[in-house]
């Protein structure tokens, strides 16, 4: 783990320090893989609702490998947005730098998707889908390595 | 900046000086300094000093000075203000902005900005608004990639876009109270050509 960036997160004030939960992280990583199984199985009948999954499943992961580190975002409002950056900061170099930067975009279409007007293909979801799959294999390889 | 002449709107001696009145004149709300601009606007530093004398000079522009630094804004005393800003709206506004930026998205039909920013290119006086709403109609590939443009539009104009994905034939038909009320108003078709001359 980057822990100079973490740290800077730290300092801020966005990243409080909590006791480190190995155990909850994995349940964390089993909700996350359950989000990816039914977010491929429904993403013909129900794209949003499928997209919705894929991006809460990237974000288990990265609150998964917070928890395994003792380490949990501050509540309060832009805590998902909060989440982002320190998965960035977190798990920066290890292959995953593309997946991780999206985060930010799944996190926003996924909040404008509540409303009308927003748009969400097939293929959105296909690579939300892609971007959790290697966010969650990268928090597993390491809780569990 | 003897930077060449604007293709879209060639009345300017220059992109540069295009780019330069669009700056002031459409961000009053966000005042720069000259070496800012320069950074900002990508053009030499003592070129555009040059540029911004020979403007004001022409009461199109007036500057501050704070501390050490010149800070330009548009001279609203201007008898050509009102329709220099019009002008520069229209070549340089966000509707231009937003085209270049949509034009890479697929199986767009139209897009129109609406709403205040709508109003105002129509003429209608007023402030800045802080959003712009943008309506998209069509089937367009890719949501993910409408939130980047939308991203990376905030990036260019310092506002929120609005994009909002609507169907052709739900544009045609117009039976939704919003769409009826959306449609009398004024909308700005944007050019989705990237600024290509007809």
């Amino acid at each position: 783990m980057k822990s100079r960036e973490v740290d800077a997160l730290i300092s801020e004030g966005v990243i409080v320090r909590v006791r480190a939960d190995g155990k909850a992280a994995r349940l964390d990583l089993t909700v996350a893989r359950s989000h990816l199984a039914s977010a491929a199985a429904v993403v013909d009948s129900d794209p949003v609702g499928a997209f919705a999954l894929a991006y809460d499943a990237m974000r288990k992961a990265l609150v998964a490998h917070m928890r395994a580190n003792g380490l949990r975002v501050r509540s309060g409002v832009g805590a998902h947005y909060q989440t982002g950056r320190y998965g960035l900061a977190a798990l920066d170099g290890q292959g995953i730098d593309g997946a991780l930067g999206e985060f930010d975009t799944l996190r926003s279409l996924r909040n404008r998707s509540e409303y009308r007007g927003a748009l969400v293909k097939e293929a959105d979801v296909y690579e939300a889908i892609s971007h959790a799959q290697a966010v969650v294999d990268i928090v597993t390889g390491e809780i569990d390595g | 900046m003897r930077t060449s002449s604007p293709l879209l709107l060639p009345i300017f001696r220059s992109e540069g000086q295009g780019r330069l009145l669009a700056r002031v004149y459409l961000h009053a709300d966000r005042p720069v300094t000259i070496a800012g601009l320069a950074r900002e606007l990508r053009l030499n530093d003592g070129a555009l000093t040059r540029e911004a004398n020979r403007l004001e000079r022409a009461g199109l522009v007036r500057s501050d000075r704070v501390g050490r630094n010149r800070i330009l804004h548009p001279n609203e005393e201007s008898p050509y203000y009102r329709e220099l800003y019009g002008l520069l709206l229209k070549a340089y506004g966000p509707a231009v902005v937003i085209g270049e930026e949509l034009a890479r998205v697929d199986g767009i039909q139209h897009a129109f900005v609406h709403g205040s920013w709508a109003a105002r290119y129509a003429g209608e006086p007023g402030s800045d608004p802080a959003d712009i709403d943008v309506i998209v109609v069509g089937n367009p590939a890719s949501g993910l990639e409408l939130t980047r443009v939308s991203s990376d539009l905030f990036a260019r104009l310092g506002r929120e876009v609005n994009i909002m994905v609507v169907g052709e034939a739900e544009w045609d038909a117009a039976e939704s109270g919003f769409l009826r009320e959306v449609q009398s108003r004024p909308l700005i078709t944007i050019d989705l050509t990237c600024g290509e001359l007809a």
